[in-house]
């Protein structure tokens, strides 16, 4: 599948982001424009900000100067056009598997019949069958994951939001959660917009690679990732891509780690 | 089509950026703006003064009940004496208690049940019993006190040593400690944590039970009887008074002394004392 | 065929926790099994001294006495019924007015922080120690009673309350609220469910605590009725087999309370959730 083309009508519009808590600025004027049914990645040292703007984009917290429009509208505050995932998860341990995807339809006032049908759909194309009716506390951090994706996909908003997704799982089911989240993301067609600390993630799945500064963060790259998807990991022109983001961050992360030896 | 620029500060985050007066005065104004309101409404004749005097009134009488020839302080004194003697039987006795019920798989069988079946029963239930046994008596309100505590800490005892791992004791034994090392080495040590997670649980079921025993015992002094006796007097100064003190010590015993041993010790050693 | 191997599957648990069922009650009622007889035995051997610790015997046949005899016939369930209205009215009230508040509380940080120093001194107060001001507005009876054991048990679950609201992660209001919620949605589907483990704590603390409460007042101020009454009169008789009576009741009662309320309404809320009685989830 050809990546999305950068023509692509304006999804996400950030204008002059500026966020500050109290007398710390965590990032600042920071623009961009996200495409519909791009896959955006967001990478940067650590505790720059990037969690930061992407709870901006889902209306969680209200930046401090600059606006961020949806579909060419300002948000104001969270909604069903963005869905979102934690990297914790964030189950709802009362409720089953099942009763955790159909939540967001729920909320929606669809009649439980239709929207059970409709989780299940979703619970089947995230691996989950047959787990319908067990308690979160039973699953495995993989499991969870997958019904969090679920979970906000059932309701079909038009932008997945994603938390560093994968921090809390191990290698193994990272892997196969990655390819699980890709093709998800062909059959779905949402744009995305993906938190994360690993350059091999973001450059494996992302069509775009936003690089954040050391704080105050601010954009200081936006590498453009030109290979069809589904990616080979061993495509030697990842490896490249792969290089070209991680020498960007390094620099970041030398400026922050200094700042910390600083104080 | 902007949104509000809005720099709320976080009440959450400014927080950590507290001076430290707020902690002092936040306290202040919790409790004195109350007292302050009770006054008011005293002074304004909203309500009765007879059956709720003005906290300067209470005040008044309780400093004239500690000097120059007042007994508050002997009440408070007597109190507290029968719940430090009753506590310090109660862990004495209750942690060998303790100990010797949870080594053994069958002590445990035999009387983890008993235990759990007379815990339930309110402590001042034993309290005419002991009437009968003992009499009006300093002794009867220390019993009380030792069975309301000793329950609590026999119980987190043994809880505690079911819970410590074998492999402690494989440890010291590889190392030939003897029986009395093992004791005071690794046993005492390691139920520390429940020892001391049952003594405040304790004290604070004990100082409960003191109170009422003090009333229902009749005897002399103390303030649980202080404050029945001016009931009977309708001395309702010395009444609220005494329920401040009471409330006061309470919470010094159970939050600050208590607290602060369980701070320097349970959570700095990082164990989950598991109720 | 399914539908035989799963009909088989049920009955297996079925029977299974009946046996389990059987065999923790024999564990449990042994030991106590042993000590009566124990003790019997001691005071029928002129071991231990029946006036103050008379045999079981005496104890049983004085409580079906109480239950059943002649003269004072059918009182002993008057008094149990006394306490336990006095009781469940006292804990009834402190939920209707501690939840609420504990909502209100636990969701406004400012208030919370202004007015959780007041609850802080309130709470290890012990509640008898408004008796003597009960007593002197109200006399004896129900309505001194019933204060104080409302009293006893409105700040534990106040307290609760409170910190089961405040627990409530912020990221589980947020996954909602993404999805379109109301104010009430989020009250009915999130800060509801997610603050009852500790909610639930703090009523089975408000319970024992209104509970112990309810004996001591029961002394003092009840003028013919009740567990605690029926104890403390027995005193100027120099009864104690009723005494024994009493507390054996007082025994009971509290554990069906634990095992038979709390204990349930758990296994169906909290430990099918969190899996263990650990808090454990995501949320």
């Amino acid at each position: 599948m050809a990546p999305a083309a950068s023509t692509a009508r304006p999804k996400i519009v950030a204008s002059d982001i500026g966020m500050a808590f109290g007398s710390v600025t965590a990032i600042e004027n920071v623009s961009c424009s996200i495409g519909e049914r791009e896959f955006v990645s967001i990478i940067g040292p650590s505790g720059c900000g990037k969690s930061t703007f992407l709870y901006l984009i889902a209306g969680f917290e209200k930046a401090t100067s600059g606006q961020i429009a949806i579909d060419g509208r300002a948000i104001a505050g969270p909604g069903p056009d963005r869905g979102i995932v934690f990297q914790e998860f964030v189950l709802f341990p009362w409720r089953t598997v099942l009763r955790n995807v159909t939540l967001g339809l729920e909320m929606q006032k669809v009649p439980l019949d239709e929207a059970v049908e409709k989780a299940r759909k979703w619970i089947r194309m995230t691996g989950l069958s047959g787990f319908e009716d067990a308690y979160p506390s039973t699953l495995s951090g993989g499991m969870k994951q997958r019904v969090a994706i679920a979970r906000a996909l059932t309701y079909e908003p038009g932008i997945l939001l994603l938390d560093e997704p994968f921090g809390a799982l191990d290698v193994q089911t990272k892997n196969y959660v990655i390819r699980d989240l890709q093709d998800l993301w062909v059959e779905a067609k949402k744009t995305i917009v993906m938190v994360t600390h690993s350059v091999r993630e973001a450059v494996l799945m992302a069509d775009r690679v936003l690089v954040f500064g050391a704080r105050p963060s601010r954009i200081v790259a936006d590498v453009r990732i030109d290979l069809p998807h589904p990616r080979d990991a061993a495509d030697p022109m990842l490896k490249a891509y792969q290089d070209q983001v991680t020498s960007v961050l390094s620099a970041e992360v030398d400026k922050s780690m200094s700042v910390e030896r600083a104080r | 089509m902007t949104y509000p620029v809005a720099a709320k500060a976080d009440d959450m985050r400014s927080r950590f950026n507290l001076p430290l007066s707020m902690s002092v005065i936040r306290p202040v104004v919790s409790i004195g703006a109350p007292l302050l309101l009770w006054e008011a409404a005293v002074r304004l004749g909203w309500i009765d003064a007879f059956l709720f005097p003005a906290p300067s009134a209470i005040a008044a009488t309780m400093w004239r009940q500690t000097w120059p020839d007042g007994d508050l302080l002997l009440h408070a004194g007597r109190s507290l004496y029968r719940l430090l003697a009753g506590m310090a039987l109660a862990i004495v006795i209750g942690t060998a208690v303790g100990i010797a019920i949870g080594m053994t798989r069958w002590g445990r069988a035999i009387f983890k049940p008993i235990i759990s079946a007379f815990m339930p029963v309110p402590t001042l239930a034993w309290t005419p019993i002991l009437l009968l046994a003992i009499g009006i008596d300093d002794r009867t309100t220390i019993v009380v006190v030792f069975i309301a505590a000793s329950f609590e800490v026999i119980y987190n005892i043994v809880s505690g040593v079911e819970m410590m791992s074998r492999k402690v004791f494989w440890v010291a034994r590889s190392m030939g400690a003897s029986p009395s090392q093992i004791f005071w080495k690794v046993i005492l040590p390691g139920v520390t944590p429940y020892l001391i997670t049952g003594a405040k649980l304790g004290t604070g079921y004990a100082w409960r039970a003191l109170i009422a025993a003090e009333m229902l015992a009749a005897s002399s002094y103390g303030l649980g009887f202080m404050i029945y006796d001016a009931s009977e007097y309708m001395t309702m100064e010395v009444i609220y008074g005494g329920i401040a003190l009471i409330a006061v010590l309470g919470y010094f015993i159970e939050n600050v002394l208590l607290g602060r041993i369980e701070a320097a010790t349970v959570e700095k050693w990082g164990i989950q004392v598991e109720r | 065929m399914a539908n035989v191997s799963l009909a088989a599957d049920r009955y297996e648990t079925y029977a299974y926790r009946i046996f389990d069922g059987i065999y923790r009650l024999g564990a449990f009622l042994l030991p106590i099994g042993v000590l009566v007889i124990l003790w019997e035995a001691s005071v029928r051997f002129g071991i231990a001294d029946g006036t103050i610790l008379p045999a079981p015997s005496t104890v049983v046949a004085r409580g079906i006495g109480l239950a059943f005899g002649g003269e004072g016939g059918g009182v002993l369930f008057s008094h149990i019924a006394t306490s336990l209205y006095r009781a469940l009215a006292a804990f009834g009230l402190a939920i209707l007015v501690a939840i609420p508040l504990g909502f209100a509380l636990g969701l406004s940080q400012t208030l919370f922080l202004w007015v959780s120093p007041l609850i802080s001194i309130l709470l290890p107060l012990p509640a008898v120690a408004w008796t003597p001001v009960m007593l002197v507005a109200f006399g004896q009876g129900d309505a001194t009673i019933i204060t104080v054991c409302f009293l006893g048990a409105v700040f534990p679950v106040l307290y609760s309350t409170i910190q089961g609201v405040r627990s409530v992660s912020r990221e589980s209001i947020w996954v909602v609220r993404s999805m379109g919620a109301s104010r009430f949605d989020i009250f009915l589907r999130v800060l509801l469910p997610a603050s009852l483990p500790t909610l639930m704590s703090g009523l089975k603390l408000g319970m024992a605590h209104s509970w112990r409460t309810l004996v001591a007042a029961e002394m003092l101020a009840a003028l013919s009725l009740g567990l605690g009454y029926m104890i403390f009169a027995a005193r100027s008789y120099m009864d104690v087999a009723t005494m024994f009576v009493g507390i054996v009741c007082l025994a009971v009662i509290g554990m069906l309370i634990e095992h038979g309320i709390f204990g349930p309404i758990e296994k169906r809320t909290i430990r099918k959730w969190h899996g263990s009685s650990k808090m454990g989830g995501d949320a």
